[in-house]
């Protein structure tokens, strides 16, 4: 997940944090592939779908240019995945709700790790409070697909698997402004906010992130070791 | 460490419930599959392991024997009991 960390512990600490979120993917991949019915599994669903069929957020495939872009990524992405964990938690599918309960209990951690980086190195020295308000820049045209509603979200919602656009957009927003008080760092301006990963459209950096990940599948189609 | 959490005989078939300590443990694959051996090797033949998240794992499940193994290897066993959802 990064290898920027300013000291061996906090990168070893962020390759778990990596872990957790790659344990939580397999477990619902894995779910997703039953529930498809097609004879599919976990593995066809991360190594043979091409880019437009990836509908992950544009803010999860952005690079890791220095720590403090990690750190803020990850944390907004802490933010909202608690919020949907939470709420998955609750509903009636066993299978979903199980994993759902895990996740919360590793996201509720990465929440709170990555909320102490943003204060330590917002509240830091100048060069660290420069960089991690220079990342919230950056990263904020990307939050606003956190809240955006498409017809699959409505559907969601109105069988109590998804909180409303506008509820995610308020708790994310009061949930950051807090902590960026705290981090003496402000609130990015207004700006443009990105909108198509839910069609399948992405930046460039993601065709590269399922280069990597994809080459073996690619090269040795259903290798077996 | 509390992770099989339950052992059931279905006419002639055995279910092992097992419960992974976090969602990306890399040794669950190789926890079903000694599972499965050490059975096999039992004569038990006819086995299968299913996965379950809920109840969520705590370390509240280990036993004092765990702990004492942990120690000895050099890992601090965890204290007490959990109270906050926050800890694990």
């Amino acid at each position: 997940m990064c290898s920027k960390g300013p000291f061996l512990e906090e990168d070893i600490a962020q390759t778990n944090l990596g872990l957790d979120l790659l344990g939580q993917a397999e477990a619902l991949l894995t779910y997703a592939a039953k529930l498809e019915d097609k004879g599919r599994t976990a593995d066809d669903l991360v190594y043979k779908r091409p880019e437009r069929d990836f509908y992950n957020f544009m803010l999860t495939e952005q690079p890791n240019t220095d720590f403090a872009f990690a750190v803020v990524r990850q944390y907004i992405m802490a933010l909202y995945l608690d919020k949907v964990y939470e709420t998955l938690s609750k509903v009636d599918d066993e299978t979903l709700s199980g994993i759902a309960s895990k996740a919360l209990k590793e996201i509720d951690y990465h929440k709170s790790h990555l909320g102490m980086w943003v204060t330590r190195l917002g509240d830091g020295t100048q060069e660290s409070h420069e960089r991690v308000q220079t990342a919230f820049n950056e990263l904020w045209m990307f939050v606003g697909e956190l809240y955006e509603e498409d017809e699959l979200d409505l559907k969601m919602q109105h069988s109590g698997y998804a909180i409303s656009g506008d509820e995610m957009k308020s708790y994310l927003f009061s949930e950051i402004s807090s902590s960026l008080a705290k981090a003496t760092l402000s609130i990015p301006e207004s700006v443009y906010m990105t909108t198509g990963s839910k069609k399948g459209i992405h930046t460039e950096y993601l065709g590269y992130l399922l280069t990597e990940m994809q080459y073996l599948q690619r090269a040795y189609p259903d290798a077996n070791w | 460490m509390g992770v099989v959490r339950d052992v059931l005989f279905h006419d002639s078939k055995l279910e092992i419930k097992l419960t992974p300590t976090y969602s990306g443990c890399p040794a669950m694959d190789m926890i079903h599959q000694l599972v499965e051996e050490k059975l096999h090797s039992k004569g038990y033949n006819s086995v299968y392991v299913t996965l379950v998240y809920k109840p969520v794992w705590t370390t509240d499940w280990m036993s004092d024997e765990t702990k004492e193994k942990l120690r000895r290897y050099g890992i601090a066993p965890p204290i007490g009991k959990v109270t906050s959802k926050k800890l694990f």
